[in-house]
């Protein structure tokens, strides 16, 4: 899952994005809200996590303008500001959830995570496909109640083509909610996790799901 | 606590009974007045009837027979009316048969003109005088002309005689058969030829009577038009006041939460319009006091919870991640207890110099050393931004509470540092014992002038920046105005200078 965050304190930046990532999410920070607002219009996030007070632009102005333009990202606004009127104010202006500073590191986390979910029509934690069992909140995949060991980056790409089962799942759509803007698009980190994930399916018995590549298309996961 | 209409009534109804005891008594003391002046009136008329007892004056023979038609007199006995007559020596001369056993004092006599006064006879009875004097009548030479020839009809009983001046000479008995007649001698040396000092009276019985049930009369109508303005004046007071329940019922409405509301009038209503102006006034006056509040509450919300966020979050990954805490996220949550540590201070600060707990003690500060000291403090952040401190610093002592000047000079100097762009000038100037620091501003306006001194005003809405909370301008000016020291801040051409005038 790939996280947008824009907040313009910077240690608390850099806590929630190593949070973030350390819960396998990628992360993509600014400190300004018009580049907020460019990053939001250019890439499919899963999940957002805006500052109400920012430098250029507001948070609230950033979710009118991304309302306006019917773009359906799911937006937290973490913010300092704690009346009824400005949750109120920020729930009616489009946003999904809302977080007042200082906040547990573990509720931003679930919260996020319920977001991502909600991207994907998913309410629970637990995804399924065939013997497959992944529960996100233990980052655990379980194939017929065995393990699968995987690291961060192939359970992240995992959960996301079970989140996208009998889709056809693009490169650049796997790259966009796996990886970071630090990824770069010619590197072939995304080649690499698919065949170490099949390699981890293929061995783990009868009933497991299985990657299928289109070419041209990109990648399918079935049961 | 006291209703409104108790209290109006309070002061009108006093008002009207006293409005009423001036006009009773007026209209009281004229009825007086108008009697008293008939009497004196009537006394007046007496006079002109009183027998002087002395054969020269001869008008007087008719009042002085003793005849049974006496009650036909003015002055009969059991009459209002009374007359003693003095002579210089103060011997009576005569007196009126009405007086009885009576005598009227000598009060007033003596005196060339007539006056007026009152007595009281023994019994208790007032009595009204006219005191006034007369002057004998010419000496009656005698004469041997016949005196005068009358014709009495035969039931006569009682007549005056004019007798005409130039034969003033008493008539012998025989002239008047029937009436006892005295006998006066016909020897003028024997007569007193003297002034006379006459007092003449009237009983003021019936008019004390008249004007004692008149006194009875006005009690009456002033307890019955007492009560009466009573009812009528509580009655106009209750409908009356209906506009003010209103008014009341309205602001009781007024919440916290509703301060946008303001109270509307009918026209008709024209002396409650300048209570409701001033209702709506104060309503405005705390709407606004109510928004500084709230966005004081939001503004430190900010600049606290944003920090403890920070420490917050830093050590959560601290303890979950350790490999991910390093020096720098030390350094972080070090900067950010001190972002609190210097909110709360200038909040502690202001509250203090706002409660005169502060410190105040007036001495001698000489402002170029303080501003010395300061500056020197300032010149690591100077240096990092390449500014350039332009100083004129003539030596100045002013008496002052040097911990009002330390914190008025110290946060004009930072804020000038903080925000002046890198690599302009900065000027710092104390001249007549003001103090002036001069910076560039380029993003201020001439609308922020008045808002940089509210508490955490910042231009940049976003607060971003972690040094300042926006609470170093406002010091200044609680610390200036405990001080009576006038700011005068001025923005020309982007350059911002805000003086001091100690």
């Amino acid at each position: 899952m790939r996280i947008l965050l824009v907040e313009d304190s910077l240690p608390l930046a850099k806590a929630v994005t190593i949070a973030l990532q350390k819960n396998g999410y990628a992360v993509d920070h600014c400190a300004d809200g018009l580049d907020g607002l460019t990053m939001a219009q250019q890439t499919s996030y899963d999940a957002a996590v805006i500052d109400i007070m920012l430098p250029s632009l507001s948070g609230l102005e950033i979710l009118e303008k991304l309302r306006t333009q019917e773009n359906p990202l799911r937006i937290l606004l973490l913010t300092a500001k704690d009346t009824i009127q400005d949750r109120v104010h920020g729930l009616s202006q489009g946003a999904d959830d809302y977080l007042i500073k200082p906040f547990a590191l573990d509720e931003l986390l679930a919260r996020i995570a319920v977001l991502c979910r909600r991207a994907y029509n998913q309410s629970s934690p637990v995804l399924s496909l065939g013997s497959l069992e992944i529960d996100t909140s233990k980052k655990l995949a379980e194939i017929n109640g065995k393990n699968l060991n995987l690291r961060t980056r192939e359970f992240n790409l995992l959960e996301y083509l079970t989140l996208r089962k009998n889709s056809v799942v693009s490169r650049r759509e796997i790259e966009e909610h796996i990886y970071d803007e630090l990824v770069t698009p010619m590197s072939n980190v995304v080649d690499t996790a698919i065949y170490t994930l099949r390699k981890a399916l293929s061995s783990s018995g009868e009933g497991a799901p299985k990657i299928q590549t289109r070419r041209g298309q990109g990648y399918l996961l079935v049961e | 606590m006291t209703r409104l209409s108790s209290r109006l009534l309070a002061i009108i109804l006093p008002v009207l009974g006293l409005v009423w005891l001036i006009s009773s008594g007026a209209l009281y003391w004229y009825a007086r007045h108008s009697l008293y002046e008939r009497i004196d009136a009537e006394l007046r008329v007496a006079a002109t009837k009183l027998p002087l007892h002395s054969p020269l004056t001869p008008p007087d023979l008719a009042l002085r027979t003793d005849s049974p038609d006496e009650e036909q007199t003015p002055f009969f006995v059991g009459s209002e009316l009374f007359f003693q007559i003095w002579k210089e020596n103060g011997q009576t001369l005569e007196r009126s048969h009405s007086l009885l056993g009576e005598e009227l004092q000598k009060r007033g006599l003596f005196e060339e003109s007539p006056n007026f006064g009152e007595q009281t006879f023994s019994d208790g009875r007032k009595i009204r005088t006219l005191t006034t004097l007369r002057k004998p009548p010419p000496t009656i030479q005698d004469d041997t002309r016949p005196f005068l020839t009358v014709d009495f009809p035969a039931n006569a009983r009682n007549m005056t005689i004019t007798i005409p001046a130039d034969r003033r000479k008493p008539p012998p008995p025989a002239v008047f058969p029937g009436f006892k007649t005295h006998i006066f001698p016909t020897n003028t040396e024997k007569l007193y030829q003297g002034n006379r000092h006459v007092i003449i009276a009237k009983d003021l019985s019936s008019v004390e009577q008249t004007l004692s049930n008149f006194r009875v009369g006005i009690a009456a109508s002033t307890l019955i038009g007492l009560l009466a303005a009573t009812l009528a004046v509580r009655f106009a007071v209750k409908k009356g006041l209906n506009p003010i329940s209103t008014l009341a019922h309205k602001v009781s409405l007024i919440e916290s939460q509703s301060l946008d509301r303001r109270i509307s009038l009918p026209k008709t209503l024209e002396e409650l319009e300048p209570i409701a102006l001033g209702i709506n006034e104060l309503l405005e006056r705390l709407e606004s006091a109510f928004e500084r509040e709230r966005q004081f509450g939001s503004d430190l919300a900010h600049e606290i919870r944003t920090p403890t966020a920070e420490i917050r979050a830093l050590a959560e990954v601290g303890l979950t991640w350790p490999e991910q805490f390093g020096p720098a996220e030390i350094r972080s949550i070090h900067d950010s207890s001190r972002r609190i540590e210097g909110t709360t201070q200038a909040l502690l600060d202001l509250t203090r110099i706002d409660s005169k707990a502060f410190p105040l003690q007036t001495a001698q500060v000489n402002l170029a050393q303080t501003t010395s000291e300061i500056l020197e403090a300032f010149s690591n952040q100077a240096r990092q931004k390449d500014l350039i401190l332009l100083t004129e610093l003539p030596s100045t002592e002013i008496s002052a509470p040097q911990s009002l000047v330390v914190i008025i000079i110290q946060n004009l100097i930072g804020n000038a540092i903080a925000y002046a762009p890198p690599k302009t000038k900065i000027s710092i100037v104390i001249r007549n014992s003001a103090f002036i620091v001069t910076n560039e501003a380029p993003k201020l306006s001439p609308e922020d002038l008045p808002l940089m001194f509210e508490r955490f005003w910042r231009k940049d809405t976003s607060r971003t920046s972690p040094d300042h909370a926006g609470l170093g301008l406002r010091l200044v000016k609680v610390a200036a105005a405990q001080m009576h020291a006038q700011i005068t801040p001025t923005l020309k051409d982007g350059t911002l200078a805000i003086e001091i005038q100690f």
